[in-house]
């Protein structure tokens, strides 16, 4: 949550909040956010949200831990010290596929966990949540406002749409 | 989308949002019952029996095991591969499931899921016990070192250690970020500092932000896609300890498939017997329903009838190979000394699953529970079938002989699953034990989709899509 | 107050650079982090440094003394291998006539009797009365003794020597002079297994016919002993299995036990080996016994034949072969089916082939003792007289002390001390107390004689009974020479100073006779401080120049002859075979056929008892071995026990089943009165049963020399005790063809077996064919069908083996399966024993093991051996699986085992088709983990050049990696290649048979390519 006022508007229903975000945009509010317990599938339009870019850093890592693996796995066996094991050749490339994969596996899925984290600013431990009850059934529309004047109108706006509590940040 | 699900809801109708919370989260909120501490008793002393036996071995010496030639591996790597199996079913609930929108999967993936965290940190530790000097093990990890030495990448076991842990991280990382949320959710529940603090410290400081669901969802969505083909590799690669050798009985194409569909098979009978138990001891059975149950038995039966396929594959294989060792193999195992194992395996694993053809029984929560334990034990014994009638009568006859297990490997073999049913005991009063935000996804009861369309009203539990 | 806040000293320095502070600390600590990584669980082996290092010795390098095993009968020549001053190995001595480079599995262990730590270490009084013992010294001991001796000689009493085999001229001859120093001394020699037999049955056929020595006018080894029937054991011939085409043995185990294995071992094989090249010749043999033997293994024709028909076998070929007397008419064969189950067709056969290789056969016998045995050696001397077999095969004037033993003189002493005439008793390197059967009485007699001294190397079953305990020395503590066939004098020398206050035997004698008087007799001039084991070194140097060095005929001084014999360890002095034995006395045969009284019909009904003695237990005195006892039968596979053989059939009939354990119960007739009430009254002996196919059907076999009860901490309480069954006959003692019944008990006794199963399953393990298809096509019997292109198909390219390539190839048709090469491997690389408990689980540390398999008949069964070690697979399973490349090839070759990196996940172990890999289940290398392993100060005996093993990790043959590097390293300070043959490995080594052989397969004229080559 930004430290910009606005108005926190907590609506029982999922439709109502979006409804509300609609109403909030086409008065010309922008950066808006909602903080809700479960993922609203479509709100993403309506709040103007952007991609994520996390499949990009999962393409990336996992190629770097495939090549990298395998790499690694030819440099130790091939180049390094190359060692007759069992009449095979150093460069035994079939043998190097599972722990090619699994490397693979392991730095593109770490790398989707640390990219989420990082992307979502987490950890965050000192910041304030909006609300308590937006984790259990609260859906709450957070509408950023630049004038102070224009708090009343977004005030109005949400309760029009079925808010049940309106608080103001300033 | 199955028209059955429209007739009986997957939640019960009339909970709400917040009887979600408060039911999942009320092992977490009250004080344990006695029973509770009795299950953690035993389960706490079982792991010590267990502690007990591996620090005897770790002072005399493996040779304290039944082991010896030629059965140079037994309960141990049974016990691995088992529970290595038992893990399988979470990742499989929580991640191909969830590809394939499965959304019945939601009031048990989590436990699912934890069970998969609690199975593999058991079955790790028989590799980590099963070598002669256990204090050496972190020589199976390529680091760098003064010598210049590194591991053998070509050892099916190193295989092994590079798909465990990697399926342990992931499967860590998964199921963590699905605990996010609800963490948070506990989080803003608590009542005390100290709870506050630690729910609070581990939900990250997650808020619900839209922004954040965003990634989550494909995040959540991308790890649930590569685990897919992980939890696949895995139990593959532990096949390759056996393929990729030369003893007859081992030493076969088949096994990555055979041992993936045993390794399903396992797991859901366990997810089976431990939902029966959470369902009635904390409650949920407005979140687990008989028709979750009813699904499971589904898949057990389906992969029961796969594993007894390859039963009779590899009868036919080694029949058809006309290679002497390998039919001799197949014949020690059904009719030699340890044909018992053979068929508690067969009669386990084929024969019980099959009444569940029956839907009245598929229902039947006491039915369930035995056939899901009765699976359990002939997977048990298909690994030691599998691993110790090869071993035991190879190639030369000189040294063929028998294997008996001593004390040590009863001890270890309990101490795995008090070791397994602490976690999960602890699991179930520490943790939610079912994704609170995803139930509640699945709790609309109506739909009204952006723009100026007409409000649309949605049956129950129904796919909602934009 | 501070005047600096920092020293000035470390401002003046550049960041990244130390101050001398700085490094003192870093020193310090990692010298503390250095001390604390050595703190780990490796045993601590204390370093010695050589301040006044002794010339000869060099740290870290191997020195050889050439001597003669005196632990066994043989009596072989051994190199012993030392390191810093201890002994380490026995190796056969290429140089020795008798064994000529092999060595028996129970030579090679001597080592473990020297470090045994039940060595008794000082001399020890004891009080019979009383049972109360005390430690004494020497001095007081020897003064004791001599007053003893005074007192008897100046009443004209009797003094008694009972000793085993004793050893060369010199010791004869001090034994000759202190028996003659005593008014009434006599000596009498009497081994528990022996060859009386043979020969008395020589003197009954050949009157005393002349032995070399006594030709060439030379005094007698021995003093001719008033009363003594003859010089011990000098009418036994020497075989010659080198020479005969064909070779028959009724119940004469001479690849194991009888008489000198080694020598007849190597011999045998020598007529049978083959090149390849579809020519060669095989010898012939053929085995009538009552019990599978090792020889019966090997046979080509075997037929089971129960002991007491065995007379009636042999006297059945004389008249096939022609033999005429009147005696042979009921014998011969005639319409008959068969004689003692010998089918007809089959005994015309073998006289057939006798007859063809007439002066090129070779007739022996043996396990029948007593009268049964004197009957059966008369009837083979016949037929070995009738095919003109002496002067040819077998040699008479060169005859064979190994064994010696003659049961009159040991009847006559037991007879005078049961009078109460014998005042002192000596016995000496022998066990009568255990060994002889109470029914000889020899315990009554024991009880009656005032004086009992007696010098053993522990504290036995005789000591209890003793006066005197008085600790002996090693051989490879001592000095001393042996004469194991005449005209071969062997040295016997010290390798190590005695470990305790030990001496022997002939010191013993020289103290108590007054050493200096000998001394003066002998001419020698030793200064009168000397310690009798000095003067003992002065007598055996001066009797080897007075009777050998002469003969010896050299034109070089005594000096340098003494130090060639110290060097290659014997001296030969025998040609070739001078002439035959004589006419046959025909008489005899007369005790032959009154011994098969009614003729060639079926003997006794009922089981026969027959007992053997083992080629790991002997006749017992091993039995504190810890590697004897580990090492398998060679026929039956079992370890740590003796059991009851039964036949299959016969087992199936009485419903026993292996491990059942039944009683044996002698006859009434064979039982004495209860003198000993505690050793025997109707004790019944209880064994376990062990089910051996080629067991005679009538036949209970029992293997002799367990159940001891004083042997020390390995040997006691292992299996039971059988001697008493054994019946006591004016002729000798019978082992074989007597009567028993047998009882259930209903008990169960687990035997330790290391073959886990005996047939082949019909699987192309071991490939055979027939000498005639082999002369067709030698590459007959070989199936590579399942090869494409003479190799197995692969995916991966070969690696290329530049330089040196090691391998191995092992004969088959040459390995008797004697299981030599499973010892001289655990000696060489420090395997542990194990104990029975953990062979019963399958856990034996043997890289090398004879596999044995029987073909499904099971009456009598072909075998085959087949020894199994690392393969050293050119793609090894073993090593792909190994995670942390702990078992690896190098560029020789080899499959390495890298101990220090193995981890132990067994997976090798599991994926090596052969199973010769090995785990330490436990800490072996640690000396106080079991008393069967290397208690102190048995350790001192290991390898220093092979690591003792931790727990926890794998190891497997190396192919004796320690001598190539040897082999290497020698050849390197030479400047020359590694020569072919240079290098062996301690198995191939001690083969008596050479059918292993080492070498580099890159060179085409090495001996082991061309093997390879071999179509075979």
């Amino acid at each position: 949550m930004s430290s910009k006022q606005g108005v926190v508007g907590i609506f029982a229903d999922p439709h109502e909040l979006i409804d509300g975000a609609v109403a909030a945009r086409r008065a010309g509010h922008q950066n808006l956010d909602a903080f809700t317990p479960y993922p609203i599938h479509g709100i993403d339009k309506v709040l103007g949200i952007k991609k994520s870019w996390i499949s990009v850093v999962t393409l990336l890592f996992g190629l770097l831990g495939c090549f990298g693996g395998l790499g690694f796995q030819i440099w130790t066996s091939a180049v390094a010290w190359p060692v007759n094991v069992g009449g095979k050749p150093m460069l035994s490339i079939p043998a190097f596929i599972p722990i090619t994969f699994e490397s693979t596996i392991l730095l593109g899925g770490v790398m989707t966990f640390i990219g989420v984290l990082s992307f979502c600013g987490l950890p965050k431990w000192k910041g304030r949540i909006v609300d308590p009850r937006v984790s259990a059934d609260a859906f709450a529309l957070w509408v950023p406002v630049r004038e102070s004047q224009q708090i009343s109108h977004v005030e109005k706006l949400m309760k029009e749409n079925g808010a049940y509590e309106v608080r103001v940040v300033t | 989308m199955e028209t059955v699900w429209k007739k009986e809801p997957l939640i019960h109708p009339r909970k709400k949002l917040t009887d979600v919370d408060r039911d999942i989260c009320a092992p977490m909120e009250s004080r344990p019952s006695w029973r509770w501490y009795a299950c953690l008793a035993v389960a706490v002393s079982c792991a010590l029996v267990g502690a007990a036996c591996v620090g005897y071995q770790l002072h005399t010496g493996f040779g304290v095991w039944g082991i010896s030639y030629p059965v140079g591996w037994a309960v141990d790597i049974t016990n691995f591969v088992f529970w290595i199996g038992i893990g399988h079913a979470g990742t499989l609930i929580s991640a191909i499931l969830h590809l394939f929108r499965q959304r019945w999967r939601t009031s048990i993936n989590r436990s699912a899921e934890a069970m998969t965290i609690f199975a593999v940190m058991t079955a790790g530790i028989f590799p980590l016990i099963h070598t002669g000097r256990p204090w050496y093990d972190f020589w199976l990890l390529p680091y760098p070192n003064e010598r210049g030495l590194w591991v053998n990448f070509r050892s099916p076991l190193l295989w092994d250690v590079f798909a465990v842990s990697t399926y342990f991280t992931i499967s860590l990382v998964f199921w963590y970020l699905g605990l996010v949320p609800d963490l948070a959710t506990v989080r803003d529940r608590a009542k005390t500092k100290i709870k506050k603090f630690i729910y609070g410290f581990l939900a990250l400081g997650w808020n619900g932000s839209e922004r954040g669901w965003k990634h989550y969802e494909l995040a959540h969505l991308i790890l649930a896609g590569i685990s897919t083909p992980l939890v696949l590799s895995v139990h593959s690669i532990v096949s390759f300890d056996f393929a990729v050798s030369l003893l007859p009985g081992w030493h076969t194409t088949i096994f990555p498939p055979y041992f993936v569909a045993g390794a399903i098979f396992s797991g859901f009978a366990m997810v089976v017997t431990l939902l029966v138990i959470v369902r009635k001891v904390f409650g949920l059975e407005d979140y687990i329903t008989l028709q979750h149950m009813d699904n499971m038995n589904k898949i057990i039966l389906v992969t029961g009838m796969m594993v007894g396929y390859a039963y009779g594959m590899e009868m036919f294989t080694a029949w058809y190979s006309g290679n002497e060792f390998e039919r001799f193999t197949f014949m020690n195992r059904a009719l030699g000394p340890y044909a018992w194992a053979y068929w508690i395996m067969v009669s386990c694993n084929v024969l019980v699953p099959q009444i569940f053809w029956s839907k009245k029984l598929r229902r039947s929560i006491p039915v369930m529970f035995v056939a899901s334990l009765f699976v359990n034990v002939g997977m048990w014994f298909e690994r030691f079938t599998i691993i110790v009638t090869s071993l035991h009568r190879d190639y030369l006859p000189s040294s063929w002989g028998m294997y008996k297990p001593s004390f040590v490997e009863v001890g270890v073999t309990i101490g795995s699953f008090g070791f397994f049913f602490m976690w999960f005991l602890l699991f179930c009063r520490g943790l939610p034990t079912i994704a609170m935000s995803e139930v509640k996804s699945t709790m609309h009861t109506f739909l009204k989709p952006f723009g100026k369309k007409k409000v649309k009203v949605v049956e129950t539990g129904e796919e909602y899509v934009f | 107050m501070k005047e600096f806040f920092s020293d000035p000293r470390e401002e003046a320095l550049k960041p990244g650079e130390f101050s001398r502070r700085d490094f003192l600390k870093l020193m310090g600590i990692s010298t503390v982090l250095a001390g604390a990584a050595a703190c780990t669980r490796r045993p601590v082996e204390r370093i010695i440094p050589y301040l006044n290092k002794p010339e000869e010795v060099t740290p870290g390098e191997a020195l050889w003394y050439a001597s003669t095993s005196m632990d066994c009968h043989c009596q072989c020549g051994v190199l012993v291998k030392t390191r810093e001053g201890r002994p380490i190995k026995l190796e056969g001595n290429p140089d020795h006539p008798v064994n000529r480079g092999g060595l028996c599995a129970r030579a090679q262990t001597s080592v473990w009797n020297l470090y045994d730590p039940d060595r008794l270490r000082t001399p020890v009084l004891r009080d019979r009365a009383k049972g109360s013992t005390a430690e004494a010294g020497w001095d007081p001991v020897d003064q004791q003794i001599r007053e003893a001796f005074a007192q008897i000689n100046a009443k004209r009493g009797r003094v008694r020597l009972l000793t085993g085999a004793t050893g060369g001229p010199a010791t004869q001859q001090l034994i000759g002079e202190f028996v003659a120093a005593q008014t009434d001394g006599r000596h009498i020699v009497y081994e528990p297994v022996n060859t009386d037999e043979i020969a008395q049955a020589h003197v009954e056929c050949f009157g005393r016919f002349s032995e070399q020595s006594e030709r060439e006018g030379e005094a007698p080894a021995a003093l001719p002993l008033e009363g003594a029937t003859r010089a011990p054991g000098i009418t036994t011939p020497r075989y010659r299995f080198d020479r005969a085409d064909v070779v028959v043995t009724l119940g004469a185990d001479f690849l194991g036990t009888w008489i000198s294995p080694v020598e007849f071992a190597r011999d045998w094989a020598a007529g049978r080996k083959l090149n390849g090249d579809g020519k060669g010749r095989m010898s012939r043999l053929i085995v009538l016994e009552p019990i599978l033997t090792l020889t019966g293994t090997n046979a080509d024709e075997r037929y089971p034949v129960k002991p007491t028909d065995l007379v009636a076998v042999a006297l059945a070929l004389a008249a096939e072969c022609g033999g005429t007397p009147e005696m042979l008419k009921p014998f011969a064969l005639n319409e008959r089916d068969a004689v003692g189950g010998v089918p007809a067709a089959a005994l015309k056969r073998i006289a057939q082939a006798l007859a063809s290789a007439r002066g090129r056969s070779l007739i022996v016998a043996g396990l029948l003792t007593g009268e049964q045995g004197i009957a059966l050696q008369v009837a083979v001397n016949y037929l070995n007289s009738l095919l003109g077999n002496y002067g040819q095969t077998i040699d008479v004037s060169h005859g064979s002390r190994q064994a010696p033993g003659v049961f009159a003189d040991l009847q006559t002493l037991i007879d005078e001390m049961n009078a109460g005439t014998v005042d002192a008793l000596i016995v000496s390197g022998v066990n009568p107390v255990y060994n002889l059967p109470i029914a000889t009485r020899f315990i009554d007699g024991m009880k009656k004689v005032p004086l009992v001294i007696q010098m053993t190397d522990r504290v036995d079953e005789t000591s209890a009974m003793a006066d005197i305990v008085l600790p002996v020395s090693h051989f490879l503590e001592s000095w001393g020479d042996a004469e194991p066939q005449t005209g071969v004098y062997s040295i016997v020398q010290p390798t190590i100073a005695p470990l305790y206050l030990t001496r022997t035997l002939a010191a013993n004698l020289i103290a108590w006779m007054n050493g200096a008087a000998v001394a003066a007799a002998k001419g020698l001039v030793v200064p009168p401080e000397k310690s009798p084991e000095e003067y003992w070194y002065e007598y055996l140097r001066a009797t080897w120049r007075e009777r050998i060095y002469p003969t010896f005929g050299a034109s070089v001084s005594f000096e340098a002859f003494w130090e060639s014999c110290l060097r290659t360890g014997a001296v030969e002095m025998r040609g070739e075979a001078q002439g035959g034995a004589g006419a046959f006395n025909t008489e005899a045969l007369a005790r032959a056929t009154r011994v098969s009284a009614g003729g060639p019909a079926d003997g006794p009904v009922g089981p026969q008892l027959v007992g053997y003695p083992t080629v790991a237990q002997y006749d017992g005195r091993y039995a504190n071995n810890s590697w004897l006892q580990e090492l398998p039968d060679p026929v039956t596979k079992i370890t740590w026990d003796n059991y009851v053989c039964l036949a299959p059939r016969t087992a199936k009939r009485l419903g026993l089943e292996e491990e059942d354990v039944i009683a044996l119960v002698p006859p009434q007739s064979a039982r004495v009165p209860a003198e000993d009430p505690e050793r025997y009254s109707e004790k019944l002996v209880e064994l376990p049963v062990h089910i051996q196919p080629g067991t005679h059907e009538d036949v209970v076999a029992v293997p002799i020399g367990y159940g001891r009860t004083a042997a020390g901490r390995v040997g006691n309480g292992v299996g039971a005790f059988v001697h008493d069954l054994a019946q006591v006959r004016p002729e000798g003692i019978a082992w074989a063809g007597l009567p028993v019944s047998i009882a259930k008990t209903g008990k169960r006794h687990r035997l330790a077996t290391t073959q886990g199963h005996q047939q082949l399953m019909g699987r192309p393990i071991i490939q055979e064919t027939t000498f005639e298809e082999y002369r067709k096509n030698p590459h007959a019997g070989a199936d590579d069908s399942h090869w494409h292109d003479g190799a197995p198909p692969s995916m991966w390219a070969k690696h290329k083996y530049e330089g040196r390539r090691w391998g191995m190839a092992i004969d088959l048709n040459s390995c008797t399966g004697c299981s030599a090469c499973v010892v001289a491997c655990q000696v060489e690389n420090n395997i542990p024993a194990v104990g029975k408990k953990q062979i019963l689980k399958g856990r034996e540390m043997h890289w090398l093991r004879i596999d044995r398999y029987y073909s499904p008949e099971e009456e009598n069964p072909n075998v085959v051996h087949q020894p199994m070690l690392c393969q050293h697979c050119e793609k090894a399973p073993c090593e792909t699986v190994c995670p942390v490349l702990a078992t690896v090839h190098d560029n020789e070759g080899l499959n390495l085992q890298v101990y220090n990196r193995c981890v132990g996940t067994r997976y090798c172990s599991n994926n090596c088709p052969y199973k010769v890999r090995r785990f330490n289940w436990f800490d072996y290398g640690n000396k106080n983990r079991a008393h069967y392993v290397w208690q102190e100060p048995l350790h001192l005996m290991l390898n220093p050049d092979v690591t003792v093993r931790e727990k926890g990790i794998m190891e497997k043959c190396t192919f004796c990696i320690q001598r190539i590097r040897k082999g290497k390293e020698d050849a390197k300070a030479k400047g020359i290649e590694v020569a072919d043959g240079a290098i062996k490995t301690a198995c191939q080594q001690s083969c008596p048979t050479d059918a292993i052989v080492f070498g580099d397969m890159n060179d085409p004229e090495s001996r082991v390519a061309k093997l390879k080559k071999d179509p075979r």
